[in-house]
């Protein structure tokens, strides 16, 4: 009973993490049961997609600053895990002038996929330090000057990225499981750096930068942490993705697909776990169900013209409206408790 | 907040229900008397001025093919999907038509957004064919013994103009100036220097520009400081920069002929060239639209103007007809809709197409387009079809 009684005790105390981890599960299992192909298709990318915003919320959402950067480590992830993980004959192949050092590498994919990670860490680790010294507005700037500084490595090093030609070959390993226990070890390690000392001294750096310091706190330091974690988080989805495209060139890895990152997370908000999960979750829906309602109104032929291209306005206008009816986004910065179901029943009672 | 979860919850059962649903109700029509043929071709983003006009073909041959009785005696039904210029969609949109049952899938005409569709057609065991995807990647190695592109492969593109420039003309030398932004750019100079240096042509330099730079006044005072001039300048890129760079060279005293490949087949290329700079342009590219380069062209104009109400407007609506024209003739000689049936009469047999004739090789051999390029000139900023070419040799990939 102790056991049950202290495991409740402990999800009710982090009622945050498992309100979001239990419903992921659930559908998980469910759409792999029932779902038909293209579902757990879509649910698998909803949650490598899920990886992703996670990545960015725990800098963006615990620092405040918005950063273009991390879909930059996203594509050093996923290039890392697929150089190291693709059969020497298909690299021999695909990308002509490869370093051989780099061709004759093979390791399984997920030890691949976790050192990509550690990649895209270091990376950010080494160059890093100095850009978390930057007030707001110039850091943004600087994260985004930094992206295209990465897009120019990735389509200039042939001898590594195979430049602006297609990578291809890398194997194929993210299933629907691999995605789902990737995204749960996301949302556990982003909760659990949030809900640490570290993650609290960004929290405040973040809503009061001269008070956190005048409270002893090095801003600097707390905001390095966060983003070499995040960096490490992108990385890592940049891998899982990596083997679940199975083939990309650095365009994948560039402004179009870094609004799409963002918009996940400013429509959820970006203040909190729940707000990314919630952002990704309602993005991946609106888009699909408008994909489907968009091909049904083509194929039927109703219409004596075809409405391509209504999935990205009714998206433009619901970011709009998210925008101009919350603009610190869907949930507005705040975690799902359960005390504050709770709270709200209370406040019901009390009034009537 | 309660409200918000019960909206959300609500909304997450819709999303889990609908595409169940559609793919129930599609299944059957597989069994009907339609055959259909799925496209994934891109109608926005990136990819779409290359796979817009490519669905409008399709749908037209569509139309002519039910008009005449259809493919083994069942009407076809064209099931169009937006694939959105994004990989992941291209994929899932490719696997929900084939969960529709569809017989067939056209790709967009791109390795980066055509390859997941063909992926999926390849894993269901049906053909996957890109109207215009040139790149030499695009083969049955690396996508799949039911994977084929209507396109001349990138070899093919540099070779032609390579042997017309040595063979035709006798120019023996070249500048080649190489945009490194896009791949399509840098392995199009590759393949064309590989066949120009085999012929016994000189390179005499290898230069770069990066689209968007804006400025061609380095590559300029290269050229003009050459001791020797080139017979000719190879320029490898596309527009909006490819006009800027023709009118610098050429308002600075540079006129040797400027030789390219199908990125020059664009109206705002000759546009922004005008009649001044208009000339002694020469490329290659997938098709022409006039008589001379295709017999049977005024039919299919006025079928197409009769159908969208105005004229043929890209040369790119082309491969998409020719895609669809092709499974069409492929399961009529197979007898069957049956992948590997289609994909051996793909195979096997030469297809006489708006595109030029086209023959494939075998899927050991990567499923090779061997396929005429037509050789445009530019006069006065008006392109004139010079005829079909079929390279002596092509460079390996």
């Amino acid at each position: 009973m102790s056991i049950i009684q202290r495991s409740l005790e402990w999800a009710r105390k982090h009622s945050t993490a498992v309100q979001l981890i239990v419903p992921l599960i659930l559908v998980g299992v469910l759409v792999q049961m029932f779902g038909s192909s293209l579902l757990v298709n879509v649910y698998t990318f909803f949650c490598v997609s899920l990886m992703m915003v996670l990545g960015v919320q725990v800098f963006m959402g615990n620092s405040g600053i918005l950063s273009f950067l991390h879909v930059g480590f996203v594509g050093v992830g996923a290039y890392a895990s697929g150089i190291l993980s693709t059969p020497p004959a298909v690299k021999a192949m695909g990308v002509p002038n490869m370093f051989q050092t780099l061709v004759d590498l093979q390791i399984p994919v997920l030890p691949a996929i976790l050192l990509g990670g550690i990649v895209a860490a270091i990376i950010a680790a080494v160059i890093s330090y100095p850009m978390m010294r930057l007030s707001d507005a110039v850091g943004v700037i600087t994260l985004f000057a930094t992206l295209i500084v990465f897009h120019v490595i990735m389509t200039q090093w042939d001898n590594v990225t195979n430049g602006p030609r297609t990578f291809f070959g890398v194997p194929e390993y993210t299933t629907l499981t691999v995605a789902l226990v990737g995204a749960l070890l996301m949302i556990v390690l982003a909760y659990w750096f949030r809900e640490s000392s570290m993650g609290l001294r960004v929290r405040a750096s973040r809503d009061d930068r001269h008070a956190a310091a005048a409270t002893g706190i090095n801003v600097v330091r707390a905001r390095y942490a966060a983003f070499v974690l995040s960096a490490l988080m992108a990385g890592l989805a940049g891998g899982v993705w990596a083997h679940f495209i199975t083939s990309f060139s650095p365009k994948a890895f560039y402004m179009s697909e870094m609004f799409v990152l963002l918009s996940m997370v400013v429509i959820g908000g970006a203040g909190s776990i729940s707000g990314a999960v919630i952002g990704t979750t309602v993005v991946t829906i609106a888009r699909e169900v408008l994909r489907q309602v968009e091909a049904s109104i083509n194929n039927a032929h109703v219409l004596s013209f075809e409405v391509f291209g209504l999935t990205e306005l009714v998206m433009a206008i619901l970011m709009v409206a998210v925008l101009i009816w919350r603009p610190q986004g869907i949930i507005g910065g705040q975690e799902l408790k359960l005390s504050r179901f709770k709270f709200k029943k209370k406040e019901e009672v009390s009034n009537v | 907040m309660k409200r918000f979860a019960a909206v959300l919850s609500l909304v997450m059962v819709v999303a889990l229900v609908l595409p169940g649903c559609s793919s129930n109700s599609g299944s059957d029509a597989a069994e009907g008397d339609t055959i259909i043929i799925g496209t994934a071709l891109c109608q926005t983003g990136i990819q779409a001025p290359l796979d817009e006009p490519a669905l409008r073909g399709a749908q037209l041959a569509v139309d002519v093919l039910n008009e005449n009785g259809g493919i083994l005696g069942k009407q076809v039904e064209l099931r169009a999907m937006d694939g959105k210029s994004d990989p992941v969609t291209v994929g899932n949109v490719a696997k929900q038509l084939v969960d529709e049952g569809a017989a067939a899938i056209i790709a967009p005409s791109d390795f980066d957004f055509g390859g997941p569709a063909s992926r999926e057609a390849q894993s269901a065991g049906i053909v996957g064919l890109s109207p215009c995807a040139s790149s030499p990647l695009y083969s049955s190695t690396a996508l799949g013994d039911l994977q084929f592109t209507l396109s001349m492969w990138n070899t093919t593109m540099g070779a032609v103009t390579a042997e017309y420039a040595y063979n035709e003309r006798g120019w023996d030398t070249v500048y080649v100036i190489t945009d490194d932004f896009i791949d399509y750019t840098k392995s199009l100079s590759r393949y064309f220097i590989a066949r120009f240096e085999e012929l016994g042509g000189e390179v005499i330099f290898e230069d770069t520009y990066t689209q968007g730079q804006g400025d061609v006044s380095a590559q300029l005072a290269r050229i003009k400081a050459l001791d020797e001039q080139p017979d000719f300048i190879y320029i490898s890129s596309y527009q909006p920069d490819l006009a800027l760079m023709i009118r610098t060279l050429r308002e600075s005293g540079v006129n040797q002929p400027v030789v390219g490949g199908d990125a020059y087949d664009d109206p705002s290329l000759f546009e922004a060239l005008g009649t001044q700079y208009g000339n002694d342009v020469y490329y290659d590219t997938h098709g022409f639209l006039s008589d001379e380069a295709n017999p049977g062209y005024s039919d299919f104009a006025a079928a197409y103007e009769a159908k969208f109400g105005s004229e043929p407007d890209a040369v790119w609506i082309m491969p998409g007809y020719d895609a669809v024209m092709t499974i069409a003739q492929a399961m009529e000689i197979a007898g069957t809709t049956e992948g590997a049936a289609v994909a051996k009469a793909m195979e096997e047999n030469t297809f006489e197409l708006f595109t030029g004739a086209l023959e494939w090789s075998d899927a050991a051999s990567g499923h090779e387009p061997n396929k005429a390029a037509a050789m445009v000139e530019l006069i006065d900023a008006q392109p004139q079809f010079m005829g079909w070419v079929i390279p002596e040799k092509i460079p390996a990939p």
